[in-house]
């Protein structure tokens, strides 16, 4: 691997330049310029008063005293029941937990059979702005949004629609959504990272024609000394290849742009065990500092979303305030794309993810102009008797 | 002290004074000027010598647990230091904590099939013959010597007493390991001399001071069996026995832990583990860096000068160096291998290529928010060529060069300029910032800038008389400086005797500077040169009135030296 810079990161000359410098055919040098995933989450817009006008939807404390009131526990017992809620050290297991996962028809594990329960209604997104892309096509849809940075119409997200209204899915901007915050935060020191590699770049704020690969490592990130995602590491990238996505855009402006295309990430049973979203693209800016920031959106089978969630059961339900039977029904009835050739429902749902990405180097491990390593170089101080004994161990 | 006037008074032990008489006639003969030679030392271990030694006595597998007490430098080098320490109550409880950690897991289960030579016929009995085995085997390696009879005695007795109260002979071993753990044969390198029948009238250390100068000289360690052996057949008081140990040792891998210590040693190391950075400014900087960085120029070093014998001072200049991932983040350069090291080679004119520009020491000579030129600049001095850069006045106000957001002075450059307005700054600020602005490029964690506030940072600067434009050009002026080569014999000769030279040594080391030239400044030829001149050995019971410090003043202009050697 060249540096074009001696300071760069991974801008190499393409092998297209070096055979323009030798054969003096006039053609633009290229960079290649590697990152590595730094926050992902779902993209949100939170407008205040304005995006959920039927308010928020209430904590799990909430929900779970509407349910066992329904259900015909008095108003005593149910405080009673959720006294030591969400259980105290000495009471994982309280006796609400059971009711509340057959809390459908008392005898069926309501997360794995949602339809035992009744719909309790979410509260959904009803502002006019959100993330993402234009998936359809379509900008006079009813469900579209318009993207607050850019005024563009017909923007779908019919997965923020759903969960936007969710307290732990909401955070002010800069700031991220809590839950999303804590799984990432776990995610990413125990989950292989995701690698972004942009080539044929040849001008940072234009270039009409890149190549974008989206991968993941063999890696885990490092942290720097504040808890960030250290930047300028180096990643090797998973040979499997149902992580390697080759996406084709340009740059505009200093903004990437990708094709649409499907994409397919192996994640982690604690987030999803793999994402696979069909007519997918990045958009993704490139900030002043090499970093980027910007959105992943496309359409995703819905029940894996929603299984991404009730598979935790309870442990999700009260942590994130997700009242899953709600989810479930709000989930599928939002689901905008892909239907069912029988029963005409939809399969998948339009999302949009916020992606930040930091600086990194990306190595290939099939790359034939790396050099081979071997020199390690001396080692550490010598022993006299480098094993167990020493000296004495000769005796 | 008088514990060293009456170990002073030792005289050749195992082999006696007369069969050292009887030698005299095969006495070291060389070229070099004849010198009286330093003062006996009594150095105090340093952790990392202590440490070493432990691991080759008893295996890696023994942890050393504790604090140790802290070292002190001194004319440069914390093994001058070393003679120079005592340790304090605190110190000893410390040292005693230690002893008492190594020595239950040289006797516990797992360890003691190996360690100790010997089965006690009852365990829960003492056993005084296998007491004796096992104490007479490892004290010669932690005392450097053979243990004395009374000494033998005294532990096995101690063992015993031990055993018979505990109902344990390991116990007992334990308790006696632990005894000579912390006593001052092991905690102090105690040295003894002895009339040198080479020379009437003058002194030259006995043969197992010599074996345990040698050994820590050359691989950091105590003297290993076949050194303690010649030792005791006196080879080492004959010129042809100390050139077959010293090119033994010379030869062996091990060469590497001694060119590792006395780096480590001469590049001030120990700095870092008081080393902090602001972590919102430099966040890529922590503890395990440091540690790389420690390493990387260990590597690189001895890479260069052991592995492939090469020029000392093109470790100013060398491109080929070693990196881990965490470096290479610092650096910006991508590192294929996911655990470890591995070889990188930058190319040609890139600035980075330079052991002055590794986190190693941009990092360790800066303050914990800024860079520091000045500082540098003072370190190159001092430590690469070993002049003397007067303390600043009590009375400077740094407000100028500590304001890193005054928009009238964007650079360190700038403030400096500015700061060395005030007279009493002045003279010394011209000494050290034109160096130390050569490596301005860097910043205070080690990662290279081309701006600093967004002005566009330059590099000129001046040595000695010697200008240049860029840090390549400083590093050039660094490798080509007279004084460079000069300062590493002077430096590595004293972390040998640990002490200064003296003035009387000052021809041999002239005499040694020329060698190292006229041989192409191959360090392992250096230290073969020094471990056996007879220089090396040589007592003079009045010469610690002479020593001196070894280093070359600067005069406040900074357009002299003065050489008071």
């Amino acid at each position: 691997m060249k540096l074009l810079g001696s300071y760069g990161r991974t801008f190499a000359l393409s092998a297209g330049l070096a055979l323009a410098m030798s054969t003096a055919v006039h053609a633009a040098p290229s960079e290649t310029r590697g990152y590595v995933i730094s926050w992902f989450g779902i993209a949100g817009y939170f407008g205040g008063d304005t995006d959920c006008p039927d308010g928020i939807n209430p904590m799990s404390t909430e929900f779970y005293k509407r349910e066992l009131l329904r259900l015909g526990y008095s108003e005593a017992d149910a405080t009673n029941l959720l006294k030591d809620f969400p259980g105290n050290p000495g009471k994982p297991d309280g006796e609400y937990i059971k009711i509340m996962q057959t809390r459908g028809d008392k005898k069926t594990n309501v997360y794995a059979n949602p339809e035992s329960s009744y719909d309790p209604g979410l509260k959904e997104i009803k502002g006019k702005f959100g993330y993402g892309f234009n998936l359809d096509g379509k900008t006079d849809s009813p469900i579209s949004f318009i993207d607050p940075d850019t005024g563009e119409k017909g923007i779908k997200n019919q997965y923020y629609r759903t969960l936007g209204c969710v307290r732990s899915f909401r955070a002010p901007p800069p700031q991220h959504p809590t839950l999303a915050q804590a799984q990432w935060d776990v995610l990413r020191d125990e989950m292989p990272a995701w690698l972004i590699e942009v080539s044929g770049i040849t001008d940072p704020k234009n270039s009409d024609n890149v190549t974008v690969t989206l991968s993941r490592a063999t890696d885990h990130i490092s942290r720097d000394s504040t808890g960030g995602v250290r930047s300028d590491m180096s990643f090797n990238v998973d040979p499997d290849p149902r992580s390697h996505n080759v996406l084709h855009g340009k740059i505009k402006d200093g903004v990437l742009i990708t094709e649409p295309t499907d994409i397919r990430l192996v994640a982690d049973p604690f987030l999803i065990p793999e994402y696979h979203w069909t007519k997918a693209q990045l958009k993704l800016k490139v900030n002043p500092d090499g970093t980027l920031k910007g959105i992943l959106g496309g359409y995703h089978d819905w029940y894996a979303l929603y299984w991404s969630y009730a598979s935790s059961g309870w442990v999700e339900e009260h942590s994130a305030s997700l009242d899953m039977p709600a989810f479930y029904y709000s989930i599928k009835r939002n689901a905008d794309a892909n239907p069912d050739p029988v029963t005409g429902e939809n399969r998948d749902i339009s999302t949009a993810y916020e992606i930040e990405a930091v600086p990194a180097f990306v190595i290939h491990n099939d790359d034939k102009n790396d050099k081979k390593v071997s020199d390690a170089g001396p080692v550490g101080p010598q022993r006299i008797q480098a094993n167990i004994g020493g000296i004495l161990g000769k005796f | 002290m008088s514990y060293l006037s009456s170990s002073a008074r030792r005289t050749l032990g195992a082999v006696g004074f007369a069969a050292a008489a009887a030698l005299a006639g095969c006495g070291q003969h060389d070229d070099a000027p004849v010198t009286k030679g330093g003062p006996v030392s009594l150095r105090r271990l340093t952790e990392p010598e202590y440490r070493q030694i432990i691991a080759d006595v008893f295996g890696t597998t023994i942890k050393v647990p504790g604090r140790f007490e802290p070292d002190v430098r001194d004319n440069g080098l914390i093994a001058v230091g070393t003679s120079k320490v005592s340790v304090a109550g605190t110190g000893i409880e410390e040292y005693d904590l230690t002893a008492r950690g190594i020595a239950a897991q040289v006797v516990d289960e797992v360890h003691r099939t190996t360690l100790v030579p010997c089965t006690p016929a009852k365990a829960t009995q003492p056993d005084d013959a296998c007491a004796s085995k096992f104490i007479s085997q490892t004290g010669k390696y932690l005392f450097r010597r053979p243990l004395t009879q009374t000494e033998l005695q005294t532990f096995v007795k101690d063992a015993g007493e031990s055993a018979g109260k505990l109902g344990n002979f390991y116990s007992g071993l334990e308790n006696t390991l632990s005894a000579m753990l912390v006593s001052p044969q092991f905690l102090f390198r105690e040295e003894a001399a002895v009339p040198d029948p080479d020379h009437s009238g003058q002194q030259r250390l006995d043969a197992y001071s010599k074996a345990s100068r040698l050994s820590f000289f050359l691989w950091d360690t105590t003297p290993d069996a076949e050194l303690l052996a010649a030792a005791e057949k006196g080879d080492l008081d004959t010129k042809a026995g100390l050139d077959k140990q010293v090119d033994r040792m010379v030869n062996s891998p091990r060469l590497a832990s001694g060119v590792r210590a006395f780096f480590t040693d001469m590049l001030g190391f120990d700095g870092f583990t008081a080393l902090a950075k602001d972590p919102t400014i430099y966040p890529k900087y922590n503890s395990q860096v440091a540690a790389d960085a420690q390493e990387q120029t260990l590597r690189t070093l001895t890479d260069l000068l052991v592995t492939n014998k090469g020029d000392y001072r093109d470790i100013f200049t060398t491109r080929k160096t070693y990196l881990t991932r965490l470096l290479g983040s610092v650096y910006g350069v991508p590192v294929k291998t996911q655990a470890g090291w591995e070889a990188h080679v930058y190319d040609e004119g890139d600035p980075r290529a330079s052991i002055l520009t590794e986190i190693s020491f941009v990092a360790l000579h800066s303050h914990p928010g800024r860079s520091s030129p000045t500082i540098r600049g003072k370190a190159v001095r001092q430590v690469f060529l070993c002049q003397k850069v007067p303390d600043p006045p009590g009375n400077v106000k740094f407000t100028m060069v500590q304001d890193t957001h005054n928009p009238n002075f964007r650079t360190a450059r700038a403030r400096l300029g500015a700061h060395i307005n005030q007279p009493t700054c002045a003279g010394c600020h011209k000494i050290m910032d034109p160096v130390g602005l050569a490596m301005e490029n860097f910043d205070s964690a080690g990662s290279f800038r081309s701006t600093e506030n967004d002005a566009p940072i330059t590099t000129e600067g001046e040595i000695d008389g010697i200008k240049f434009g860029d840090t390549l050009g400083f590093i050039k002026a660094v490798h080509d400086h007279p004084q460079t080569p000069v300062c590493l014999v002077n430096r590595l000769y004293s972390f040998g005797v640990g002490r200064g030279s003296t003035k009387d040594e000052a021809d041999w080391l002239n005499y040694q500077e020329k060698q190292f030239a006229d041989g192409g400044f191959k360090v392992p030829d250096l230290m073969r040169r020094i471990a056996t001149s007879s220089a090396f050995y040589r007592v003079s019971a009045s010469a610690g009135n002479e020593a001196s410090n070894a280093s070359f003043s600067m005069a406040g202009n900074g357009n002299q030296m003065e050489a008071s050697k």
